[in-house]
């Protein structure tokens, strides 16, 4: 217990110190909230790929329906080839992926059966959701106006260049209303939108606030364990470190309240962040597993720089290694950029560093429906691995007092 | 209190401990007197459990220090040689901490605390950051925090390194208010007038080995009554020209420097300068000592402590 008391007195007498650690949550919170809005979100805007096979007068119009009235400036439509389309799905590059299949006009005007199909990032909520929903309306009306005004249509469709594309879903919307008078005497819809999430990944449904949030939180803890990981070098080049191992409690007593210290640190660190993750939407009772996930992944972080550090034959030298270790990590492990932007190679190898695991856990945590028995395991790997760092750090940090 | 048999200590290729035996008793400071690297501070690593002893055997209060090490570490208190303190924390926050290290709690831990503080003259400086401190009561704290669990055993590694005279007198007199009060005070310095002044016995090292140990007595008798003549000037053939001297003895000779042992050298440097002078070499400056701990270290290693 005065082992603790002593580190958490070093650190409260390092007020910039502790300031900069506990800031950087809520500098974080406060940056995801300027950058996409509080809770929910603010305006997004989102990227439709549109792979337009049938390129008739219908399809444009389908198509030009996103570049209409509150739409145009949440939706923007890119055409693409089918395949390169699903590609940039796959790689969470757009909102959406509408395929519009060769003969998809014919069939509409012919009142035969035909669809669409939607492919959904599943790494956005809001935006696939609105393109969905604005799909399935277009398809109800054009199945009225066909009704109602069919053979203008044909008309339109055969002369190939008459009126505005543009005006067409207009007309479709204001003719569905007036249509509804009339609608149990007409047909049931035949266009039907087939709807696809591109993977079953847990992050669907998650906003941009929760994709960003767990990783640039973990940046916080990286930091933070990274550098108080030097704590070993100032204990080593002031003597305490020496005179620690000639009393009966001994370094392991020394290294097991600096772990207390950290973990408590990385606590209240964890709960800032977790309470302003809360305000941008993060479920309240996920809090207290999320904190104790980062405390429990934090702490063996922290143990696994303190094993890098004491490696080094200098205090500089363990700086640049600590350094070396640090930065890729963060880079691939979630913190600058989510997995989902990444190319899928760069996100299969973020995944798998340790910083990465437990962003990935972390983000799980925080939305969708955890695997308990999952999340289980993955505190047990971590406390496995903390034991065998801690018993690393131990036997190196032993070494250092000697030297 | 501190029995040390045979202690051997080897790095590679180095023994930097080679097989050192002493005995340090209850109520006594024992000294051990040797230039930087002799092996002093490998010698009380082994004692006080940091490094693991190559060969022989070390008890402290009759623990062994390797088969019983945490039980020998119940009994010692070590100033280190640098100044071992958290310099974020109170001299009280760094007493508090060392002393629970120690195993000492609660109200038994104020108390000494505070007694420790006071006999050290820190209690008014007693929660200010040491980084305020000067050098001086830097170095009283670093002693205050080895004494703070009242240990039988008392190590003190060159504790007066870079200490202004008056902290030194300070600090001198607290180490034997410690042997006074029943301790037994393990001290290696490479002052020589502080071991004269503060160790009851000695022992002199130099790599690795102990050379001569015993009270200050003791080692002057080893020197016999005889005075350190030290010359310095040219002294090409000069060995020669002395050697039929009665009662001379050269104990060093580099051609600029030429250490001399004589009775009675005061009334014979007249004899001396006129060989010397015969034979043709050139005397620039000249220096004589009475026997001392010094002279007898020049006479046992062939060279100056602070070498």
């Amino acid at each position: 217990m005065s082992g603790a008391r002593k580190e958490l007195l070093r650190m409260v007498r390092d007020p910039v110190g502790l300031l900069a650690w506990l800031g950087i949550p809520i500098f974080v919170a406060l940056a995801i909230g300027l950058l996409f809005g509080g809770r929910g979100g603010g305006r997004p805007q989102g990227l439709l790929l549109v792979a337009d096979e049938d390129k008739s007068f219908l399809s444009n119009a389908v198509t030009a329906a996103f570049g209409q009235g509150p739409m145009k400036e949440m939706v923007k439509t890119e055409e693409v080839e089918a395949e390169a389309g699903r590609k940039r799905i796959e790689e969470g590059g757009a909102s959406a992926l509408l395929e519009i299949p060769k003969g998809f006009g014919e069939a509409v005007l012919k009142q035969e059966k035909t669809g669409l199909r939607l492919t959904m990032n599943p790494a956005q909520r809001i935006m696939p959701g609105m393109i969905r929903e604005t799909l399935e309306l277009l398809a109800e009306g054009a199945f009225y106006v066909q009704q109602i005004a069919g053979e203008e249509l044909k008309a339109i469709q055969s002369s190939s260049a008459g009126g505005s594309i543009a005006a067409v879903p207009q007309i479709a919307m204001s003719m569905s209303k007036s249509a509804q008078h009339a609608g149990a005497y007409l047909n049931p819809v035949r266009i039907e939108v087939e709807t696809k999430v591109e993977s079953t990944s847990r992050t669907a449904g998650m906003n941009m606030g929760e994709l960003f949030f767990p990783g640039m939180l973990y940046l916080g803890v990286m930091f933070a364990a990274a550098g108080l990981s030097d704590d070993v070098w100032k204990e080593k080049l002031g003597g305490t470190l020496r005179r620690a191992a000639v009393t009966p409690r001994g370094l392991w007593a020394l290294l097991a309240a600096k772990v207390a210290a950290i973990a408590l640190l990385l606590g209240m660190i964890a709960a800032v962040g977790m309470v302003m993750g809360w305000v941008l939407g993060i479920p309240a009772d996920r809090i207290v597993v999320s904190v104790t996930w980062i405390v429990v992944s934090g702490t063996g972080l922290y143990l696994i720089f303190v094993v890098l550090q004491s490696l080094a034959s200098t205090q500089r030298g363990g700086g640049i290694v600590v350094n070396l270790v640090v930065f890729p990590l963060t880079m691939v492990g979630g913190s600058f950029f989510p997995f989902e932007a990444m190319p899928a190679w760069m996100a299969a190898v973020g995944k798998a560093t340790p910083n990465g695991w437990s962003v990935e856990m972390l983000k799980r945590l925080i939305s969708g429906d955890p695997d308990w028995g999952r999340v289980g395991m993955g505190f047990a790997a971590w406390a496995a691995a903390g034991a065998v760092m801690f018993w690393a750090a131990g036997k190196r940090i032993r070494r250092q007092a000697q030297g | 209190m501190i029995e040390v048999s045979e202690l051997r200590k080897v790095f590679g290729e180095l023994a930097a401990v080679d097989g050192v035996t002493f005995t340090a008793r209850r109520g006594e400071i024992f000294g051990l007197l040797g230039p930087n690297g002799a092996g002093k501070t490998t010698t009380i690593h082994c004692i006080s459990g940091l490094l693991t002893p190559s060969g022989g055997r070390v008890t402290v209060n009759g623990h062994d220090v390797v088969r019983d090490g945490a039980e020998a570490r119940k009994s010692i208190g070590v100033t280190p040689q640098e100044v071992a303190l958290y310099e974020e924390l109170t001299a009280e926050e760094n007493l508090a901490y060392w002393g629970g290290a120690h195993g000492m709690r609660g109200a038994a831990l104020k108390q000494r605390t505070r007694e420790v503080l006071e006999l050290t003259g820190l209690l008014d400086r007693s929660r200010e950051p040491v980084k305020r401190f000067s050098g001086g009561m830097k170095r009283r704290l670093n002693f205050a925090c080895g004494i703070v669990h009242s240990p039988p055993v008392v190590i003190l590694d060159e504790p007066t390194v870079g200490v202004d005279p008056q902290s030194r007198v300070r600090l001198l007199e607290l180490v034997r208010a410690q042997a006074q009060a029943g301790a037994c005070v393990l001290y290696t310095t490479h002052y020589m007038e502080e071991a004269e002044n503060l160790c009851d016995r000695l022992a002199i090292v130099d790599h690795g080995k102990i050379i001569a140990q015993g009270s200050l007595d003791e080692l002057r008798a080893m020197l016999g009554e005889r005075d350190l003549l030290r010359l310095t000037g040219r002294f090409d053939g000069a060995q020669a020209a002395l050697a039929g001297v009665a009662g001379l003895e050269v104990v060093q000779s580099d051609g600029e420097t030429m250490l001399l042992a004589a009775e009675g050298a005061s009334k014979r440097l007249p004899a001396i300068f006129e060989k010397l002078g015969a034979a043709g070499c050139e005397i620039r400056d000249t220096r004589l000592t009475q026997p001392s701990l010094e002279s007898l270290f020049v006479k046992l290693t062939g060279k100056d402590l602070r070498e």
